[in-house]
C-alpha cells in the first residue's frame, strides 16, 4: 500500500455516538479510513463493534457526531442511501434471503445499487462468480441451503453487486471452519488486489485481523483505545488494549 | 349439490383475489389491514358510479384499479407508515378507524338503495352454458375465476420475475438486510400497498357484477379474505386460490343445509382449519403465529 | 389518585340518588352512559392495558342478554335471569379463551370477529330469537314503567362500579402490573416470568364479564333483544373510539371517553352516518398524533407544570423488577 503520498479519506466517522437501549454502545468513535486501506476492527463481546458498523452503515440511529463517505455528510441518509452512494455492510449472521437462490440475492443487490456505481468496472455476476469460485456451483441453490462457509462468501458476494468503494465485513470469521475462514480471506486479498476496495473488517481472532490487516482499531466500552498500523505492532500492546491493560509509560 | 359445488368453486377465484391482496399487506408490512373489506367496496361503488355517469363496464374497472392503487401508496405513506412505528396495536386501530369512516362516508354518499353491475352487463350477467348431464354454469362466474386465476398468476410472475417482485419478497422477509442492498423500504411499501389495494378494488368490482353491493359490506369481505388465507395454510398465492376455493365450497354446502348456514359454513371450516392448527402447534409445544408466516421471514413465499 | 376504591365508593353512592332527584329522561339518558363507560372501560383493559385488540366483545354485550332471555323462558324470574345471564357468557369468554388467546394482534382481532358472528348466527338459529326479528324481555313488562327504568340505572351504574373498582384493584395487584408489562412486551414479559396465559385470561374473562353486565343492562332498559343491533360490530368501533380517543393506558381515559362519546351522540348523533364516518375519522386522528388520547394530554399538561424532568408515561419495563405473578 501507498503510504507516501496522501491518499483519499474514503469512510469518515465524526466523535459518533449511539445507544444500543439505555446504553451508549458507541461514545465519541472517530476513525477514518482511506482509499484502498484495510482495517481491522477488534474487540471483546459488547465492546460495540457492530453498533459501530451498523451506524456507520446507517441501520442504526445515530445518537450524535457523524459519517462522511468520499467526504460527503451521509449521517442524514438512510442506509440504502448510503448503499447506493457506495459503502456496503455485510451484516452479522449473513442476512442472506433463505427462499431466494444465489443469484437471486446477487441480482436484487445488483437491480438496486446506485446510478453512480454502474459502469464498465462494476461487479457482474460473473466477475464475482470468478472472485468467489466456491459460489459457482450454488448459483441456483436456495441462499438458506448452504453451509456457513458458503453462506459468507455469498453474502460477501451480494454486499459486493452493489458495487462498494467502502466494504464492512462484520465478523469475518465467526463460526466458520479454518479452511473456511482462510478461502475468505483469500477471496479478501485477491479483492483487494484487484478491485482496491477499501475494508473494514470486524475480526475477533487477532492473529488473522494482523495478519491481513493495514491498521488495527480496537474498541473498548464504545471508545477506539487502539488506532494503530499492524507494521511494527507487537501483539501484546493489542492485548491490552483489547482488555483494559494499557501500561501508561 | 354438483351444482352447490361448482358455484363453490366459482366463488373461489373472487375470495382469492381479495385474499391475496391482504395477505400482500401483511406479507410485506406485517398490518392487518382491518378496512381491507371496505377498501374494495369503495372499488366496486367507484366502478359503478363510473357506469351509472355512462361509462362501459370494462374501462370503468380498468381506470378504477390504478385509481385505487394509488389511494393504496397514500395510505401507506400517511397513515400505515406512521403507526408501524408504534408497534403492532396502533396499525389495527387506525384502520378499524379507517373501516367505520370509509362504511359511514360510502352511507353518506351512496344511500342504502342496492346496487349491482348486473344491468351493465346485459347478458352477460345471466347467460350460462349447459354441460353435460344437465349442469347449468353461468358464463359471468365462470370469467370471474379465470379472471381471479389470471391476476393471481400475473402476481405470482410479477413476485417471481421482476425487479419489484424480489425486491417485495426480501422487504418480506428481511427489511433491514434489503435495506443494506441497496433496497428503498418506503418504496416497497408504498408499491405493496398500491398492489394491495388494487386487488380488493377488483375483488369489489367482481362482487358488484355477481351480488348487490352496500356500503356496510366492508367488515363481512375482511372477514372472508382472511379465512381464505388461514384455510389456504401456507403463504403462497396458489395456497391462497386453493384457500379461496375451499372457502366457497364451504359457504356453498353450508348454504344446503340452512338459509344461515352460507357463512356459517365458511365461518366453521375457518374455525377447525385455526384450531387445527393451534392444536399441533400446541402439541408441538411452539409458539408461532398462525397466520402462515414464519417468524422473522419468508412471508410471501412464491411456490411454483 | 388516593384511595381510588373509596372515591369510587362515594360517586357510587352520589350516583345512586340520582333517580329520585332527576326526570325519566335524564335517568334513562344517564342508563346509556353508564353502559358506554362500562364497554369503555372493559376495552381500555383488554386493550390499553394487556394489547388484546378485540373485534368481538359485542359477542359478550349479546350473549348475556340471550342467556338472560332462555332462563326467562325457563322460567326464572327477570332480574336473577340477567345477572346468571351475563356469568354465563363470562363463562362461555373462559372456554374461549383457551382458543382465541393462542392468537396475537391482528389475528386474534379478526378470529374475536368470526367468533362474535358465529355466535351472532347460532343465536339467531334459535326459535326463540325469530331471526331477525329479535324478541324482548317481557317478563320486564310487568314491573311498573319508572321503577324499571330506575332499576335498569343501578344496575349499571353498579355494573359500571363494579367493574371499575375490580380493575383498579386488579391493576394495582401483581397481576396488573403482569398485564401492563405483557401489553407493552409479552416476550420480555415471559422472560422475566409472568405467566402470560393466564393472565391474558384472567383479564380476557373479566373483560368479557364487563361486556356482558353491559349488555344485561341495555336488556334490562331496552326490553328488546334484536341479534344485528346486540351482537353488532359497531359496539366495537365505539369501544374503540372511547378507549382510544380518552387514553388506553390510562385507568380513567376511557370513562373520560365515554363522556365525550355520549356528549357527541347527544349533540350530532342525529347526523347519522355522517357521524359515525366522523368518528371514524377522530379515532383515526387520534392514532396518528394523539395516541396516548386525551388522558395522555392531560399527563403532559400536568408534566409540564410541574417537575421538568418527571413525566408520568406508561410504565415501562423497568418497573417490572418489583413483582411478579403469584
Amino acid at each position: 500500500m501507498n503510504t507516501s503520498t496522501p491518499t483519499a479519506v474514503r469512510l469518515e466517522a465524526r466523535a459518533l455516538n449511539a445507544s444500543h437501549g439505555q446504553l451508549m454502545a458507541v461514545r465519541g468513535v472517530s476513525l477514518q479510513l482511506r482509499a484502498g486501506e484495510v482495517v481491522a476492527l477488534v474487540g471483546s463481546n459488547g465492546a460495540g463493534k457492530t453498533t459501530l458498523l451498523r451506524t456507520l452503515a446507517g441501520v442504526h440511529a445515530a445518537g450524535g457526531g457523524s459519517v462522511h463517505l468520499d467526504g460527503l455528510d451521509v449521517t442524514a441518509q438512510p442506509a440504502h442511501r448510503r448503499v447506493q452512494q457506495g459503502l456496503a455492510l455485510v451484516p452479522e449472521g449473513r442476512r442472506l434471503f433463505a427462499d431466494m437462490t444465489v443469484r437471486e440475492n446477487l441480482l436484487l443487490a445488483q437491480e438496486h445499487r446506485g446510478r453512480a456505481q454502474g459502469g464498465p468496472t462494476a461487479w457482474t455476476i460473473a466477475r464475482v462468480a470468478e472472485a468467489l469460485p466456491a459460489l459457482q456451483p450454488l448459483m441456483d441453490r436456495p441462499a438458506g441451503a448452504l453451509s456457513g462457509g458458503q453462506r459468507q462468501a455469498a453474502a460477501i458476494a451480494r454486499a459486493l453487486m452493489t458495487n462498494p468503494r467502502v466494504l464492512m465485513i462484520d465478523e469475518v470469521s465467526l463460526g466458520l471452519s479454518p479452511r473456511a475462514v482462510d478461502g475468505i480471506y483469500a477471496n479478501l486479498a485477491q479483492l483487494r488486489l484487484q478491485a482496491g476496495t477499501t475494508l473494514l473488517l470486524v475480526e475477533q481472532d487477532l492473529g488473522r485481523a494482523m495478519a491481513f490487516a493495514d491498521r488495527v482499531l480496537c474498541l473498548r466500552e464504545g471508545r477506539v483505545v487502539l488506532s494503530a498500523p499492524t507494521a511494527g505492532l507487537d501483539r501484546q500492546t493489542v492485548t491490552e488494549s483489547y482488555f483494559g491493560m494499557e501500561h501508561i509509560a | 349439490m354438483i351444482d352447490a359445488l361448482i358455484q363453490g368453486t366459482l366463488l373461489g377465484g373472487y375470495y382469492a383475489v381479495l385474499a391475496a391482496g391482504l395477505s400482500l399487506m401483511f406479507g410485506v408490512l406485517r398490518i392487518i389491514n382491518l378496512a381491507h373489506g371496505d377498501l374494495a367496496m369503495v372499488g366496486a361503488f367507484a366502478v359503478l358510479w363510473l357506469v351509472g355517469l355512462g361509462w362501459s363496464t370494462w374501462l370503468a374497472v380498468l381506470v378504477t384499479l390504478p385509481a385505487m392503487g394509488v389511494v393504496g401508496m397514500g395510505l401507506q405513506q400517511w397513515v400505515l407508515a406512521r403507526t408501524l412505528r408504534a408497534g403492532v396495536l396502533l396499525p389495527l386501530l387506525v384502520t378499524m378507524g379507517l373501516g367505520a369512516l370509509i362504511q359511514n362516508g360510502l352511507y353518506g354518499v351512496f344511500g342504502s338503495e342496492a346496487r349491482s353491475l348486473a344491468n351493465a352487463l346485459g347478458e352477460l350477467s345471466w347467460a350460462s352454458w349447459v354441460l353435460p348431464g344437465d349442469i347449468v354454469v353461468g358464463q359471468l362466474p365462470v370469467l370471474t375465476l379465470v379472471l381471479g386465476v389470471a391476476v393471481l398468476a400475473g402476481l405470482q410472475l410479477v413476485l417471481r420475475h421482476t425487479r419489484l417482485g424480489r425486491s417485495i419478497r426480501a422487504a418480506s422477509a428481511d427489511s433491514e438486510a434489503a435495506a443494506l442492498c441497496g433496497i428503498d423500504a418506503a418504496q416497497v411499501h408504498r408499491a405493496a400497498a398500491a398492489i394491495s389495494v388494487g386487488l380488493a378494488a377488483l375483488a369489489g368490482a367482481m362482487l358488484a357484477t355477481r351480488a348487490t353491493i352496500e356500503p356496510y359490506g366492508g367488515p363481512l369481505l375482511l372477514i372472508m379474505a382472511f379465512e381464505a388465507v388461514v384455510i389456504g395454510g401456507i403463504g403462497s398465492i396458489w395456497g391462497t386460490l386453493l384457500g379461496g376455493i375451499l372457502l366457497g365450497l364451504a359457504q356453498s354446502l353450508g348454504a344446503l343445509v340452512s338459509p344461515h348456514g352460507f357463512y356459517l359454513g365458511g365461518h366453521l371450516l375457518f374455525l377447525a382449519v385455526l384450531g387445527g392448527r393451534l392444536w399441533s402447534q400446541y402439541r408441538h409445544g411452539l409458539g408461532l403465529t398462525i397466520w402462515p408466516v414464519r417468524q422473522r421471514s419468508r412471508v410471501v413465499e412464491v411456490q411454483p | 389518585m388516593k384511595h381510588p376504591i373509596t372515591w369510587l365508593m362515594v360517586m357510587a353512592v352520589l350516583l345512586a340518588a340520582l333517580p329520585w332527584m332527576l326526570g325519566a329522561n335524564a335517568v334513562d339518558k344517564l342508563t346509556s352512559l353508564f353502559i358506554l363507560m362500562l364497554l369503555a372501560s372493559t376495552w381500555g383493559l383488554l386493550a390499553g392495558q394487556a394489547g388484546l385488540v378485540s373485534v368481538g366483545q359485542q359477542a359478550f354485550f349479546g350473549l348475556g342478554a340471550y342467556f338472560a332471555l332462555r332462563l326467562v323462558d325457563g322460567g326464572w324470574s327477570a332480574y336473577p335471569s340477567l345477572l346468571a345471564g351475563a356469568i354465563g357468557a363470562a363463562f362461555v369468554a373462559w372456554v374461549l379463551s383457551f382458543f382465541v388467546l393462542r392468537l396475537k394482534d391482528g389475528e386474534f382481532a379478526i378470529a374475536t370477529w368470526v367468533v362474535a358472528e358465529v355466535i351472532r348466527i347460532l343465536v339467531m338459529l334459535d326459535p326463540l330469537v325469530q331471526g331477525e326479528t329479535g324478541t324482548s324481555l317481557l317478563a320486564l313488562n310487568q314491573v311498573d314503567p319508572d321503577l324499571r327504568r330506575n332499576i335498569g340505572f343501578w344496575m349499571s351504574l353498579g355494573s359500571l362500579v363494579f367493574m371499575v373498582g375490580l380493575t383498579v384493584w386488579l391493576l394495582r395487584s401483581a397481576v396488573g402490573t403482569a398485564t401492563r408489562a405483557m401489553g407493552e412486551d409479552d416476550e420480555a414479559a415471559a422472560s422475566l416470568g409472568v405467566q402470560v396465559m393466564p393472565t391474558r385470561r384472567r383479564v380476557y374473562v373479566l373483560a368479557s364479564l364487563g361486556a356482558a353486565l353491559a349488555g344485561v343492562a341495555w336488556l334490562a332498559s331496552a326490553i328488546t333483544f334484536l341479534p344485528r343491533t346486540n351482537f353488532g360490530v359497531q359496539w366495537s368501533v365505539l369501544m374503540l373510539f372511547m378507549a382510544l380517543v380518552g387514553g388506553l393506558r390510562s385507568q380513567w381515559g376511557p370513562l373520560l371517553g365515554a363522556l365525550l362519546l355520549f356528549a357527541l351522540q347527544e349533540s350530532l348523533g342525529h347526523l347519522g352516518a355522517w357521524y359515525l364516518a366522523g368518528l371514524g375519522a377522530v379515532a383515526m386522528v387520534f392514532a396518528l398524533w394523539l395516541p396516548r388520547g386525551l388522558a395522555g394530554l392531560w399527563d403532559d399538561w400536568r408534566a409540564r407544570r410541574t417537575a421538568p424532568s418527571l413525566t408520568t408515561t406508561t410504565p415501562s419495563i423497568t418497573q417490572l423488577s418489583r413483582s411478579t405473578t403469584p
